[in-house]
Parts: structure tokens; sequence; C-alpha cells
């Protein structure tokens, strides 16, 4: 079922100690894009991801997840999505086919529509061959391919992605972009993305959002963020990225 | 949240079972505890194997085993960086603590029940011509029963102890403690009776009650443990510990 907003914040903030990491996020996602959160490192993405995932609660403000308050349905909201987070989470001892196995009868899938969906995702991903090798022999692209495999096993409608080409090469976070388009256009998939590689969310995103010290300072389509810099018309995505970062702190 | 526990427990005898895809890196370890618990201690004891009321605490040997499991069952998550994305699930905690409980008292009181049949192999071999000689039934009965809660015990320290660890290494020696008390129970408690002078009066009573109330005992703490581990299993501080 395809809501009309994929995520909404109102004013969702959390304290860590005396550490605001997020500060009155406001926040709309529609559904089926590429949604880019994007701040260097410290500024809240973490933070923000956890809290769209019901695993920590807001000290204030509200976020609703597919319609589902994370604070109240945490559960709702991590039945309908997936997640790929700052560590891809496999079980390096066991293969490919038996991370996969456990995740899927987490979701309690049927076992006739895990073994077909298992096996879709890992030939999509050229890794059906391999399926019975311990992960813990995998290349890390192969790990990340992995991950959102996991990730989309149970048809989540949402995948959240943190920093998802961090440690990749060039030729497997190529290759890892061309799916994340494809997820989105395709398969109607919202992907909440974190990253600080900013051409690969000026190439990816169909919106984003700029956080930084757990603020929100900008949010739009790359070239409508690019636009709100006042700065020459040649001003490059990472000018303007630098530019709201370097304005928002503290004179 | 049967089929999540069944769901956690699959995997972990899993692991526990093929940490290498295959049997080797568990059989080696198998071997030797049963080889002791099964072959040597029947064997130093003989027929009184079948008929001792040492033989109980004697046939708790291979619980030792698990020790390892427990220790590991968050801490290690969390050192293998598994633990956010299994919370990141729709499991409960709940199911996932009471899952990996299970697995590794199944695979601690399979190992106690495995070397039962083993001992009454290598005893009845070694003291050939007396028949076949059987355990008797109340010595059976109260190893597998006591077996399996000792089982439950030390497995619900040992995941309770790894829950607020943040590495393998600090659950390990915070579980020294516990485990240094239950196991130096057979020492401690006769030097006690003998203090309070209450030897006599409990050497008199039937010795299956006394496993009765070492078994109910065993029930209580447990039941306490895994109380405080059910409250203490918060998605929040797992993920920011």
């Amino acid at each position: 079922m395809m809501h009309s907003t994929a995520i909404h914040t109102e004013k969702l903030t959390r304290d860590f100690g005396t550490l605001r990491a997020l500060d009155r996020l406001t926040l709309e996602v529609p559904p089926g894009i590429v949604f880019g959160f994007l701040g260097p490192n410290g500024s809240g993405k973490t933070t923000t991801i956890r809290l769209l995932l019901g695993l920590i609660t807001p000290t204030s403000g509200t976020a609703r997840v597919l319609g589902f308050d994370v604070a109240r349905e945490p559960e709702a909201v991590r039945l309908r999505t997936g997640a790929l987070l700052e560590h891809t989470g496999l079980y390096e001892r066991l293969s490919a086919e038996q991370n996969l196995e456990y995740y899927g009868r987490i979701a309690l899938m049927s076992d006739g529509g895990r073994k077909a969906r298992i096996r879709e995702l890992l030939e999509r991903a050229d890794l059906w061959d391999r399926r019975d090798e311990a992960v813990g022999r995998w290349s890390r692209g192969m790990k990340q391919k992995l991950a959102v495999a996991r990730a989309l096993l149970h048809h989540p409608s949402l995948i959240f992605l943190d920093e998802p080409t961090a440690g990749l090469d060039p030729v497997a976070a190529s290759a890892f972009r061309q799916d994340l388009v494809r997820l989105a256009q395709h398969d109607g998939v919202t992907v909440f993305l974190t990253t600080h590689n900013l051409a690969e969310a000026e190439k990816l995103c169909g919106q984003v959002a700029v956080v930084h010290q757990g603020r929100l300072l900008a949010v739009g389509r790359p070239d409508d963020v690019r636009r709100q810099v006042e700065r020459a018309p040649t001003a490059t995505f990472e000018d303007a990225f630098l530019h709201l970062v370097q304005q928002s702190a503290p004179a | 949240m049967l089929t999540d526990i069944a769901t956690v427990a699959r995997k972990e005898l899993t692991e526990i079972l093929f940490p290498d895809g295959g049997l080797r890196g568990s059989a080696r370890n198998v071997i030797v505890l049963l080889g002791i618990a099964g072959v040597w201690f029947p064997l130093q004891a003989g027929t009184a194997w079948f008929t001792s009321w040492t033989t109980v605490g004697s046939a708790c040997f291979p619980l030792l085993l698990v020790l390892n499991y427990t220790i590991d069952a968050f801490a290690g998550e969390r050192e293998r960086h598994t633990l956010e994305t299994l919370l990141a699930s729709r499991l409960d905690g709940r199911s996932i603590l009471l899952g990996k409980t299970l697995a590794i008292v199944l695979y601690g009181w399979g190992l106690v029940v495995s070397a039962l049949p083993i001992g009454l192999v290598a005893v009845n071999i070694a003291d050939r011509g007396r028949g076949f000689l059987l355990f008797r039934p109340a010595i059976a009965v109260s190893i597998l029963v006591l077996g399996l809660l000792v089982a439950l015990l030390l497995c619900t320290i040992g995941v309770l102890v790894s829950l607020a660890a943040p590495t393998v290494r600090i659950a390990g020696q915070r579980m020294l403690v516990p485990v240094f008390a239950i196991f130096s129970l057979p020492f401690s408690v006769p030097y006690v009776l003998r203090k309070l002078r209450w030897e006599y009066a409990v050497a008199r009573l039937d010795p299956a009650l006394i496993v009765a109330l070492i078994a109910a005992g065993c029930l209580v703490l447990t039941s306490i443990v895994l109380t405080i581990g059910l409250r203490r299993f918060d998605r929040e501080r797992l993920v920011l510990a």
C-alpha cells in the first residue's frame, strides 16, 4: 500500500545528556524515491535512522514511518521496512543462503515464498553460485550486496541505507547505485539513504536533506538545494553543501 | 512468539554446531568433553557410576562447555556488529533472549544426555562378567532433570551477563564469579553444614530429596535471573551501549 508520505517527522528531537544530536527535525519524504540525508560526521544521520526505526526513542517530537508512529508502533515500522546500517550485520560464519533464511524466517515468510525470494535476490545480485560459502570470506562489495538483499527480502516498501557505498571500490559503488535507482524506479521502494558522498547524492537522489549538528539546513531536489545558495550559477552541489554547513557553524 | 523463539534458537544452534560450515570445528570440543564425562569419569567410578548419587554431579561436567556460548550470546553479537541489525528486525526482545538461551540449553543438555549411554557402554565393557548393568532409575532421572535445570541456570546467568557486557572478554570475566560460586558448592556446602552441625541431619536425608531441593533451588534462581534479563532487555540501551 502506497502512503502519501513514506516518512513524516514533526520537530523530532533527540538529546544525549547535554548534547542535542537532533534538533527539531521536520521532514517529509515522499514514497518511491531515493532520498538522500546528507551531512558531515556527527550531524545526526545515524541518530535519525535509529529514531525512524524505533531503535531509540525521541526526546520530543514525533515521527511516522509508512503511517505508523515510531514511538508507539515500532514493531509495525520494523515489519515493513528493511535496513542496512553502519555495519552489514551479516553472520560471517553462516553462508549467504543461511543468512537470508534466518531473516526470511524472522519476517515470517512462507517456506516456498522465502526460498523463491532468496533465489531471486541472490541471482539478481550475481551471488547465487556462491550461496553456500561462509560470508566471512567474501569481499566488502559482495557483503554489501548480500546485506541489501537481506533488507529487501520481505518486500519492504521502505529501506534505510546508512552510508552503503562507504568502503566500496568505484566499480562496485557504481553498480550499487544503479541497483538503488532500479529499486526506486521499477520496484517503487522508497530508499532513505545517508551519505557524505555528495557526487553520489546528486546523481542518485530525487530529493535531499542537508543536516549539520542535528539541524536541518535545506531540503529539496539537489538542483533546488544548489540554487538556495546565492552564489554564481556555476556553483556546484558540493559548493552549496559546504556553504550551508559553514553558514550554520557557530561564530 | 514461539515461532520467533524457535527461529532464533535454530540459527544459534547452527552456529554452535557448525561454526566453520561443518562439524569439525565443534566436534573436537565435544569429543574431549564426552571423553571425560562419558568415559574417564565413569571408568574411575566403576559400577558405582550407576548407583552413587555423586554421579549426578559428575554427569553435569559437560555443561562447562556451554559457558563460552552464553557469554557470547549478546556480547559476541555486539563485537561482530550484528546486534543492531537484529534489533532492527521485527523480533521482540523476549524472543531473542529466550531463543538464544534455549539453543544453548539444548546444546548443553544434549551433551549431558549423550554422555549417559557412552558411560553405560564404557563401564559395562570395563566390568564385564556381571551382566549388563544399568543406572538406578532414580539416578538416571536425577541426571536428566538436574542436568536440564543446571543448564538452564548457567545459561540464563551467562546470557544476562552477556547482555550487559560490552565485550565477550568482559562478559567472561564477570561470569567467573557465578561459575565459581556454583561449582564450589559441592565443597562449600559440606563445610557450612559442618559448621552449623547439620551434617548428620542432612546425611540422614533421602538423596533423592536432596536432589529435588537442589532442582527446586535451580528453578527459583533461574526464574529470578530470567525475569531480570527480560526486564533489562532494552533495545535503546543495547543499541547505544
